[in-house]
């Protein structure tokens, strides 16, 4: 399963790009900006995402509704209160920063499980 | 036959005639000394007084009777003329013979002329008719106590208004057992003090009727003699109604003098001459120390009393009243008396009257109103005292009757508004400039003024149109005022401005939000920094790796802090991340850069890398042997597009080669550092020891994307 990584923290990115290398996930494509990203999910081949909520302090929505477009389902990170986000995210899957990577994969299992 | 004084006249009723003396005839205006028919006197009888005299002769001769009868009666004479006279008459009887009744055979009769008594009593009997109108119309309540018994003899009906009780319920009643004396100690007190002083005088008594009504009343008592018999009279006077005076002023003469000296208030009258007539009790006083004031003249007086130029301006009044008969009514006349040198105030009136003899007079009534000025003055102080407070205070306050005028604004409240008393009170407050522009607003008000109107208080917050267009957070309160009865009946709007308070409170919020943000955002970073260094390390160097890398974090976090986010300079972060070889720094540890200050994500990912490089450094660099150098150097490329650069040069260390595995530190000195500042990360593994060099677009480095002034960050 195709995954790309949109996160403006690179620690964490690396980090997620780890844990999903780990459990065997393909990690395809990386962006930490809004720009990056809309570009990345336009121009690459995946199956599922993952979001921060907030990129270099923009509400990273825009990519949200580009991944809604192209029907690829994606799981949203966030530091902030998830009640604040919810909004912005309608149909995501949400974890709350920091988060477990049993979590992680659980939500991403869980997308793969719905789409077959 | 004539006796002193009286007149005497014989009867025979054989002949049925009269003879009358000298005196008696004079009486009848009939010839004395003749026997004249006993119709031509009884003729002589006024026709009021005839048919009770012939009842009373019919009487007399009723040989049963003792034959006395006296009687007043009045004669007309043949003149015309007429006179009151009283008769005693005496019939003698004759011895009957057994068997028959006694016959009257002569009478005589004695006549005293009592046309002056009489006279005299028509004029008491008048007098007292007035005396007892007087009583019975007064405006004033009057009750007459028995001073031996303490007990009510008699209440004219306007005690009976002022009360409630009847005639019949105060008469035999104590002064006390209707309220008008607080108790019997009370009234032992004023009798008492009757019998030595002859006159008590009780003001502003409170007094309860029967039914609860609470009035004010002023008590005069009097003891005086009538008729030998002692006699206490009360007058009590309703002070809430002061019209009274002016109702004296149509008693006449006599009655006037007598009862202008009771009046409530001060009384003189100046008689056509222009001299102190009289002068009443209460208004004595106000002459102070002028003895006599009868008879002298009253423009010297009025000079005494208040100077030469008012005392000309109040004699032309009165002259002109007198001369005119216009009536002139002064209130709030203020001045300073000369005498005493103390400022007063009269409310007073002059009238013209007739006095006793026909002439014209002046009659003043005043009342000293002094004290009621002194505590108007002090209300109007108070007034402003609560005015300048009102006008002081930060508060918006103001007031509104209860379809919403404004009748009040405060100073803060207009100037709020960039408006002016003028142009706002007598206006509905939502159409006041306050509310001008907003709809909704104005809507919201309408609907508080009414719920307050009917006792509500209302608080919300508001925002108003303030001066220049701009916006003010109000928080606003709508309080209902009551009256004595508890009605609503007016309304007091006050607000406080809260806009800076509402603007900071909205700051806090964000910031807390943002602080949460970025907390979860750095144990994230923690998390990943954690479980990296697990990944890669020895179990044993596990958490000195992960405490070093946590300390890297937290160096560069602090400088953000420091700088509230505004980007932290790249010499204070090269610092920071080589504290630890601090001994070394400008001798084996060098730096060289412009002054250039790093956005926090370039500075947190170019703090961790910086981290990294001098760990491994000291483990396996330049700065594990002896002599080895470090050199960190920055710049800003100087053709376009401009680059942040930073280069990373170690010299005399130990020859080493290329890391076989790409460990967590080369991930952070490679991609991480790169996807952190959107730049390119090169490393060379020279001979001479590692080379490391970061570019990157300043507009993904520096703080608002542009080199700074040199002078603007300077360094110490």
């Amino acid at each position: 399963m195709r995954i790309i990584i949109i996160e403006d923290e690179p620690m964490i990115a690396l980090d997620v790009q780890d844990i999903l290398e780990d459990a065997g996930f393909d990690v395809v494509g990386m962006a930490g900006k809004l720009d990056k990203a809309l570009s990345l999910i336009d121009s690459t081949a995946f199956d599922a995402a993952i979001l921060d909520a907030n990129l270099a302090g923009l509400s990273s929505s825009p990519a949200a509704a580009a991944l809604v477009a192209r029907q690829r389902p994606f799981i949203v990170l966030s530091g902030y209160a998830l009640k604040q986000q919810e909004a912005s995210f309608p149909k995501a899957v949400f974890i709350q920063k920091p988060c477990r990577p049993a979590q992680l994969i659980n939500a991403l299992n869980a997308i793969r499980m719905q789409q077959r | 036959m004539a006796v002193a004084g009286f007149g005497v006249g014989a009867i025979d009723y054989a002949s049925d005639s009269i003879t009358l003396d000298v005196t008696a005839a004079g009486l009848f205006g009939l010839p004395a000394d003749v026997a004249l028919p006993r119709q031509q006197i009884h003729a002589r009888f006024h026709l009021d007084c005839a048919p009770k005299i012939a009842d009373l002769i019919a009487a007399a001769l009723d040989p049963a009777g003792t034959g006395a009868m006296t009687v007043e009666f009045r004669i007309v004479r043949p003149d015309g003329s007429e006179v009151w006279v009283q008769a005693r008459k005496q019939v003698e009887f004759t011895a009957a013979p057994p068997g028959s009744a006694p016959r009257a055979s002569t009478a005589l009769f004695a006549l005293r002329d009592i046309t002056e008594r009489k006279a005299a009593d028509d004029r008491l009997r008048i007098s007292e008719i007035r005396y007892r109108r007087l009583f019975e119309a007064a405006n004033d309540g009057v009750l007459l106590v028995d001073p031996a018994t303490s007990k009510i003899v008699d209440a004219n009906p306007f005690m009976t208004r002022l009360l409630g009780y009847s005639h019949t319920q105060l008469v035999g009643k104590e002064l006390f057992e209707i309220g008008l004396l607080k108790d019997s100690t009370m009234s032992q007190d004023m009798f008492k003090k009757l019998k030595t002083d002859h006159q008590v005088r009780y003001e502003d008594l409170p007094l309860e009727s029967d039914t609860g009504r609470h009035r004010e009343v002023e008590v005069v008592a009097n003891l005086y003699d009538e008729n030998g018999r002692s006699i206490i009279q009360c007058n009590i006077r309703d002070i809430t109604d002061r019209k009274v005076v002016e109702a004296l002023a149509l008693q006449n003469a006599r009655l006037f003098a007598t009862l202008i000296d009771q009046a409530p208030g001060g009384v003189y009258v100046i008689d056509a001459s222009f001299h102190f007539f009289q002068v009443n009790r209460l208004g004595a006083p106000a002459f102070g120390s002028i003895r006599p004031l009868l008879g002298r003249d009253f423009s010297e007086v009025l000079g005494h009393l208040w100077g030469a130029t008012v005392g000309r301006e109040l004699e032309a009044i009165f002259r002109g009243t007198l001369a005119t008969g216009e009536r002139y009514t002064s209130s709030n006349f203020t001045n300073i008396r000369q005498d005493i040198g103390i400022k007063q105030s009269y409310d007073w009136e002059v009238q013209r009257v007739t006095m006793a003899d026909g002439t014209y007079g002046v009659v003043c009534y005043f009342s000293d109103t002094t004290e009621r000025r002194r505590a108007e003055d002090v209300v109007l102080e108070r007034e402003a005292h609560v005015r300048s407070i009102l006008d002081n205070t930060q508060a918006f306050i103001g007031l509104l009757d209860l379809d919403g005028t404004l009748l009040e604004a405060n100073i803060p409240a207009l100037k709020a508004a960039g408006t002016k008393r003028t142009r706002v009170i007598g206006r509905k407050l939502w159409d006041a400039a306050w509310w001008s522009q907003d709809a909704e607003e104005v809507a919201r008000l309408k609907d508080a003024v009414a719920r307050c109107a009917n006792g509500e208080i209302m608080r919300y917050d508001m925002r108003v149109r303030g001066s220049s267009d701009t916006h003010m957070d109000i928080d606003f309160m709508l309080a209902p005022v009551r009256d004595a009865d508890g009605r609503v009946n007016l309304l007091v709007p006050s607000g406080s401005d809260i806009t800076e308070r509402k603007r900071s409170m909205q700051k806090v919020q964000l910031l807390m939000g943002e602080v949460n943000h970025r907390a979860m955002n750095l144990l994230g970073v923690v998390q990943a920094v954690a479980r990296q260094t697990a990944r890669d390390g020895d179990p044993l160097t596990f958490v000195t790796r992960l405490t070093e890398r946590i300390g890297s974090l937290a160096a560069s976090q602090d400088l953000l802090v420091q700088n509230e986010w505004q980007g932290v300079a790249v010499l204070d972060l090269v610092a920071a991340q080589l504290s630890h070889y601090k001994d070394l720094i400008g001798t084996r540890v060098i730096f060289d850069g412009p002054p250039a200050r790093l956005t926090p994500a370039a500075a947190q990912g170019i703090g961790m890398a910086l981290h990294e490089l001098a760990t491994n450094a000291g483990k396996y660099g330049a700065l594990s042997v002896d002599k080895g150098q470090v050199h960190i150097s920055w710049r800003i490329t100087i053709v376009a597009p401009l680059r942040f650069e930073m280069q990373w040069t170690e010299t005399g260390g130990p020859l080493i080669g290329s890391p076989t595995r790409k460990g967590f530190g080369q991930k952070v000195i490679g991609p991480m550092v790169e996807a952190s500042v959107n730049g390119a990360a090169e490393i060379i593994y020279l001979p001479t020891g590692l080379s490391w060099t970061l570019t990157a677009p300043i507009a993904d480095t520096l703080e608002r994307g542009r080199v700074e002034t040199p002078a603007a960050h300077a360094h110490p």
